[in-house]
């Protein structure tokens, strides 16, 4: 059974279609990555997968179910990082960290403390006080705290230095050795093609390839080559 | 409900610090005012003057309510139901939508409801949290009341806490409304504080139309009954106590929370129920230039307040016929008016006294408009603009200088419209001249703000929105509250407006307008020199 699986999905934003017949399949145990420039419908598919966005038209199932109607049941089951980290300029990293894990059913207390050192994150200081890289940690250390099935990133890294990012990739390969199921929206390529074991690729709401990485690496094939080429001529490809 | 418990501990935490300031301010100034009233009108003569006049100036009406009889309940009444209700009422919308819209804008609410926790948990938590905090504040408002009068007995003291606090709660309810509406945080607060506005002038229009009912008293028209204001006032407390009309309040919580959570079940998080409109794909020739992008930055700011200020003064210009209807209606009070010079001194002095209340919202849009400049230093905005060749002293002038003319053309636009009102809708003219010259007198005041504004946000950006407030409230309170506990002198004399004719009643005096363009302009130029000079503040 598929830990995500999405069949011909849509959602209207009054007139304009953010997701125009777009299909995914997530499964058990695999890093899944979700390729497509901006605006091309990832985070607003990672929305109706969290139960945040209702669905206009199609088949959404989070474990077998509705994301809209067992939002909070399936919610157990996850973590999630969103692209842009925003949190309450007087609370302290550590405080949002602990808040979030609560609400998700728990942290690892021995995983927490671990993060925060790979991660060279001081706890100790207000959130209005963190450079972007480093709110992004903060939402990144709740997340991976919390022992879950499934993990959902969106654009997770976008904001690291190349020395997190190396941190980043090793926490998400030590997930995968555990048997967890990740969901990486990414617009970094190479990230993408060292970690991923599959692919989709959106473009305006549509999924136009799915890719098995092992193969295309046997192919000599490059990822970002077949990126570019889904996207050839098409600089329209960029609206909303 | 899953998750409740988490979010209101999370909401208990955030505002740590804000809600006990509200509460504690809110009941400490409530409670203070007791004694300083009780003891400047420690006689029942002094009272019964105060009640002669306000009985006979009507303007008293519209800002205060009714004085319900020559008794301390009645002055206390109308000297804190109405303006603690305001404060009150800002504490709740700006508490409501703090906690959920905002949340949503920032994005931080995606990630909570990523957790498990359930769709409306957030609602409820923060309208358990707004409930708990009207509970709290109308204890200590009932006790504090208690222990220092104990003349009004135990019921009329419970009854004038409970109605605060239901009246807290309302406005709680109405902002769960909006927040489901409005996509930005700033349009619902905006929202917010017109309904406040709406609501604080319906009741003025039902008290002014009111007549004199059984007791003595004067009993509202219907336009009250319209206004959470007017469900406040009704169960006069303090002097007939009735606890019936909270059933009003009651009955609009019982509806309104429900509809909140049928809204908040209609939509995706982060979106409102109207939706954004989408924009310009290019900027206007106008925006490009550094006056078109600060003109932007203003225009919101201008006309809301603009159009609040426009509103007053035409209500009132429009209650001025009504003004010989409530004369005509006591024979006493018009031999009184006959004594203080009859209606026509009555009815500029009135006039003057409304104007006034145009003047202090124009005042506070000057503050407004200004801490746009603070919002674009932290939110790292400016940062961007100053890498062009658009210079510091440039960007501060520009907000200054639309400030400043918004300002003159409000006070000119407000004196115009009430005399045009009064002059076409009675049968009484006035000279519009005199209105529009008059109201510019004060124009010199908004510079002073303005130049404080520009001084403390080169020395001391980081205090400035809060200094300017509190400046503000003491003048606006030593202009509406000063007269009436008869303040020593000095103290009233520390507020600029003290020194200033009551235009046009009065005819306008020079020495102190020049005085304070001199003071706005030391300021003003203390501020440029200080701000070409300091770092931008971020946080």
């Amino acid at each position: 059974m598929s830990i995500i699986s999405i069949k011909n999905l849509h959602k209207n934003f009054g007139r304009a279609k953010a997701l125009n017949g777009f299909d995914l399949e997530v499964y058990p145990g695999e890093i899944h990555g979700f390729l497509g420039p901006n605006g091309a419908g990832k985070s607003t598919t990672i929305r109706i997968i969290l139960g945040l966005m209702k669905k206009s038209a199609g088949e959404v199932k989070l474990f077998g179910q509705d994301p809209w109607k067992n939002a909070v049941k399936l919610h157990e089951k996850l973590a999630y990082v969103p692209g842009d980290v925003n949190f309450w300029p007087n609370l302290t990293g550590g405080e949002i960290i602990d808040l979030l894990g609560n609400l998700r059913g728990g942290l690892d207390e021995a995983r927490r403390a671990n993060l925060l050192v790979r991660f060279q994150l001081d706890p100790a200081k207000k959130f209005r006080t963190y450079s972007k890289g480093n709110r992004q940690k903060v939402a990144l250390v709740a997340a991976l705290a919390s022992d879950v099935p499934l993990y959902i990133l969106d654009e997770p890294t976008s904001g690291l230095d190349p020395l997190m990012e190396q941190v980043f990739q090793d926490e998400i390969r030590k997930l995968k050795e555990t048997g967890k199921t990740v969901l990486l929206s990414s617009h970094i390529l190479s990230e993408a093609e060292s970690l991923c074991d599959r692919a989709t690729i959106i473009r305006e709401g549509q999924t136009v390839g799915v890719y098995k990485l092992a193969e295309l690496k046997k192919q000599h094939k490059d990822l970002e080559k077949i990126f570019l080429s889904k996207y050839d001529g098409k600089d329209d490809g960029r609206d909303a | 409900m899953t998750g409740v418990w988490n979010l209101i501990k999370l909401i208990l935490r955030r505002d740590r610090v804000k809600l006990p300031v509200w509460i504690l301010s809110l009941t400490g100034i409530l409670v203070c005012m007791i004694p300083i009233l009780r003891d400047t009108y420690a006689t029942p003569e002094t009272l019964s003057t105060l009640h002669q006049q306000f009985s006979a100036v009507p303007a008293g009406l519209f800002l205060t309510g009714p004085m319900d009889g020559a008794n301390f309940g009645s002055l206390f009444t109308l000297e804190t139901i109405l303006w603690w209700g305001i404060m009150i009422a800002f504490m709740n919308t700006l508490f409501v939508i703090r906690h959920t819209r905002q949340n949503e804008e920032m994005g931080a609410q995606e990630l909570i409801f990523s957790g498990r926790v359930h769709r409306s948990a957030n609602l409820v938590a923060v309208l358990i949290v707004a409930l708990s905090t009207n509970i709290v504040m109308a204890t200590i408002m009932g006790l504090g009341m208690d222990s220092l009068y104990d003349a009004w007995g135990n019921g009329s003291v419970a009854l004038y806490a409970v109605t605060m606090g239901v009246f807290g709660f309302v406005w709680a309810s109405i902002a769960a409304i909006l927040t489901q509406l409005f996509e930005s945080t700033r349009t619902a607060n905006t929202m917010a504080a017109i309904l406040i506005g709406v609501a604080f002038m319906l009741r003025g229009i039902g008290d002014f139309l009111g007549e004199i009912g059984a007791n003595g008293t004067i009993q509202a028209a219907w336009p009250s009954w319209l206004s959470p204001f007017g469900w406040s006032q009704a169960t006069r407390s303090l002097t007939f106590p009735d606890w019936l009309p909270l059933l009003a309040p009651l009955v609009f919580v019982v509806v309104a929370i429900p509809l909140a959570f049928f809204m908040l079940s209609r939509r995706d998080v982060g979106s409102g129920l109207l939706p954004a409109r989408s924009g310009h794909a290019r900027a206007s020739k106008f925006l490009r230039t550094p006056l078109g992008l600060t003109w932007y930055l203003q225009k919101n700011v201008f006309l809301g307040w603009a159009c609040g200020a426009i509103a007053l003064v035409a209500v009132v210009g429009a209650l001025v016929p009504q003004m010989s209807k409530v004369y005509d209606s006591s024979p006493d009070l018009a031999q009184m008016i006959a004594a203080m010079g009859g209606n026509g001194a009555l009815i500029p002095t009135f006039l003057s006294a409304m104007l006034m209340i145009a003047v202090l919202m124009i005042l506070a849009y000057a503050i407004h408009a200004l801490s746009r400049t603070r919002v674009e230093e932290s939110s790292e905005h400016l940062e961007s603009l100053l890498g062009t060749h658009f210079s510091r002293t440039k960007w501060l002038g520009l907000h200054l200088a639309v400030v400043l003319i918004g300002a003159a053309v409000m006070l000119v636009v407000s004196g115009l419209i009430m005399a045009l009102c009064v002059n076409t809708l009675s049968s009484w003219s006035v000279d519009v001249g005199e209105y529009v010259i008059g109201a510019l007198s004060y124009w010199p005041l908004v510079a002073l703000l303005a130049g404080l504004y520009i001084a403390l946000f080169g020395l001391l950006p980081r205090a400035t929105g809060a200094v300017l407030w509190a400046v503000y409230g003491f003048i606006a309170f030593m202009s509406w509250i000063g007269p009436l506990m008869r303040l020593d002198q000095w103290i009233m004399d520390l507020s600029p407006l003290s020194h200033m004719a009551s235009a046009p009643a009065e005819a306008i005096r020079l020495t102190p307008l020049a005085v304070l363009s001199v003071i706005a302009l030391m300021l003003g130029v203390l501020g440029f020199m200080t701000w070409r000079n300091r770092n931008l503040v971020q946080h």
